[in-house]
């Protein structure tokens, strides 16, 4: 094997970035709350453009049902803790860098100590987590940190920058306390992707906010990965061309289009309430034909395809 | 558990005796090639349909270059459920790769980037079928690579100029769809060649270039009319004759191969919905803009020869 060296491993980002950038970035420290789906293909990215400080935290273990969509997924991190196994890959691209993992789901104990020195903060939980993300976006806020979000959605993905300066997460997506899972779910996904460019390519009969289930798509996660790292770089370089919420931005892969726009209003614009109401009254409706439908043991989506003989 | 069988062919027998089998134990619940695909890409499901999932298990890719922006895109195409898969590239993993390239880690320097990158395919999916070729396409493998292909995604390094031309040759005559993808910068540069658009001769314009280094310029102008991309560049870093490997970051490779992926499920899908040569689409993070357009006359155009003029007297030489 050969030795390691930053300014080798690193030294074809030159040209890209400067040689004093390069160094602001190996000095700089990203927390990504979340290994799963987008997290760990954000700490891949970070790492491959040559950060040099990670708090991860996963109270996960990889299982084959991430293998389609999760970097960290393979048949040897079967039964690993997700954050520990990703440590061990940003050791593999940079084993200079400076790694505090937790193997544990962020909470109100662990919360101080993940956020403590990092520059930036990049929220990979899975979406339907709410109330995590409502304590991570609050305890980075008081820090005045900034803390970009993207998901993955259809062939799609929704981007949104919380900086110090603009609106409250809370206030933005208008989430309250006593609100039902489905609403607060409904709010995060349509703050998130105002534009909803996945209309078209994501079936909402295979999405179940109360069982956490939705589809997963890899193409998706490596365009949020991307732009979240661009966006990363953006924060940590003060490079030109900062935006942030209310401004959101949607990329679709499908038909290569980009929608970007501004929501001042947040999720409880006029507009936002009634499509609001119309998502949620539909996919409780599709909920509802799902339970009602004879030989269907759960109001889950089925875990597997039709068996092939069945399905002609 | 038990062995998985050894799903690997060897594209080259001279090198069969040096490639590591397979390690990978599969569990008893996933043995069979059938549960696994149930088990694994009904993830999909609601995204991606059954019938089309059933099609990208059944395509073969060929992805040719498994070096920066290659083996992301192996990757992904494993992930996404395509099972058959040729990976060639002609390189070893070396210690500045680690910053942009997917299969690149400490374990893997010194090592045959095909080879490393196979191996990661087969961690992902037991059941995957792959053809490994370390000499790299050229124009006396490529016939016999081509075999049975359904999609080519085009990753050769940016100066094996030669290579390129010999596959896309290949790829015209037997019309197979290909589609290409370059990092440049922040940004990325997609074009497809498919039957019923422009050829790829025609469009670059290469029988009016004088020069291997005119060549490279009609090409890196043809991938990229609006020259997204090119703005991120310190152009002093960048050479026309391949002394150096024009910049890039791994984040544009990662949306380059998340485009990609997306690009050869429609290609399976319906190869006439996917807007071809000369049409182009590019996609710049830094900017957040998505150029599109269409060179009817390819780097014939005017507008073309007089970029070419400007960029190759920045580039110096």
């Amino acid at each position: 094997m050969e030795r390691f060296d930053y300014d080798q491993a690193f030294e074809r980002n030159l040209g890209v970035l400067r040689p004093e950038q390069q160094a602001r970035l190996q000095r700089s420290s990203v927390a990504i709350a979340g290994m799963g789906g987008v997290g760990g293909i954000y700490a891949q990215a970070f790492a491959r453009m040559g950060v040099g400080g990670f708090r991860i935290a996963d109270g996960d273990t990889f299982e084959l049902v991430n293998f389609n969509h999760q970097v960290g997924g393979t048949m040897q991190s079967i039964g690993r803790n997700k954050a520990l196994t990703m440590q061990e890959h940003i050791r593999a691209i940079n084993p200079q860098a400076r790694i505090s993992a937790w193997d544990r789901h962020l909470d109100e104990d662990n919360i101080v100590a993940f956020l403590d020195g990092a520059d930036l903060v990049i929220d990979a939980i899975e979406i339907f987590a709410v109330d995590a993300h409502r304590m991570l976006f609050r305890e980075a806020r008081r820090r005045n940190q900034t803390v970009i979000m993207a998901a993955p959605l259809g062939f799609s993905a929704a981007v949104v920058v919380f900086a110090p300066g603009g609106p409250e997460p809370e206030r933005y997506f208008g989430w309250k306390d006593g609100q039902c899972e489905v609403e607060q779910v409904a709010r995060f996904a349509m703050g998130l992707a105002p534009a909803h460019m996945h209309r078209n390519q994501c079936d909402l009969r295979t999405i179940d906010i109360e069982a956490r289930v939705g589809p997963s798509n890899f193409s998706a996660c490596l365009l949020c990965a991307g732009i979240v790292a661009m966006e990363g770089a953006r924060r940590l370089l003060d490079l030109p061309g900062q935006w942030s919420a209310p401004q959101y931005l949607q990329l679709d892969l499908f038909t290569l289009r980009l929608k970007q726009g501004r929501l001042p209003r947040g999720c409880n614009g006029l507009l936002q309430r009634v499509k609001r109401w119309l998502l949620i009254r539909q996919y409780r409706r599709l909920q509802a034909e799902r339970q009602a439908r004879p030989g269907s043991s759960a109001n889950r989506p089925a875990p597997v395809f039709a068996p092939a003989e069945a399905a002609e | 558990m038990r062995l998985a069988e050894q799903p690997v062919q060897q594209g080259n027998s001279a090198h069969a005796a040096s490639f590591p089998l397979p390690t990978t134990r599969v569990p008893q619940d996933i043995e069979s090639p059938e549960a696994f695909f149930q088990r694994v890409y009904s993830r999909h499901r609601g995204i991606i349909d059954e019938n089309l999932q059933r099609a990208l298990w059944n395509a073969k890719v060929l992805v040719a270059g498994a070096g920066s922006v290659g083996s992301f895109h192996a990757f992904a195409l494993a992930r996404l459920g395509v099972r058959h898969l040729v990976l060639t590239d002609p390189e070893r993993y070396e210690v500045s790769n680690l910053a942009r390239q997917a299969g690149a880690t400490l374990p893997t320097l010194g090592r045959w980037k095909a080879d490393a990158v196979a191996e990661r395919v087969l961690e992902i999916n037991p059941h995957a079928m792959l053809t490994v070729e370390r000499e790299g396409v050229d124009a006396s493998n490529v016939e016999r690579l081509l075999d049975g292909v359904d999609v080519i995604v085009d990753s050769i390094e940016f100066y094996e100029f030669e290579a390129r031309r010999a596959l896309f040759a290949a790829a015209e005559r037997r019309g197979i769809p290909l589609v290409t993808a370059a990092p440049v910068g922040f940004g990325i540069n997609m074009l497809v060649f498919r039957p019923g658009g422009m050829a790829f001769e025609e469009y670059f314009d290469f029988a009016s270039c004088r020069s291997r280094t005119e060549c490279l310029l009609n090409f890196a102008l043809g991938l990229s009319p609006a020259l997204n991309g090119f703005r991120d560049l310190d152009l002093s870093k960048v050479s026309a004759s391949g002394a150096t490997n024009a910049p890039s970051l791994a984040l544009a490779a990662s949306i380059a191969s998340g485009v990609v992926a997306t690009t050869v499920l429609r290609l399976l899908q319906d190869p006439e919905q996917v807007p071809a040569a000369p049409n182009y689409v590019a996609f710049n993070a830094r900017s957040c803009e998505v150029t599109r357009g269409r060179l009817r006359w390819g780097n014939r155009s005017p507008l073309q020869r007089l970029r070419r003029r400007v960029l190759a007297s920045r580039l110096g030489k």
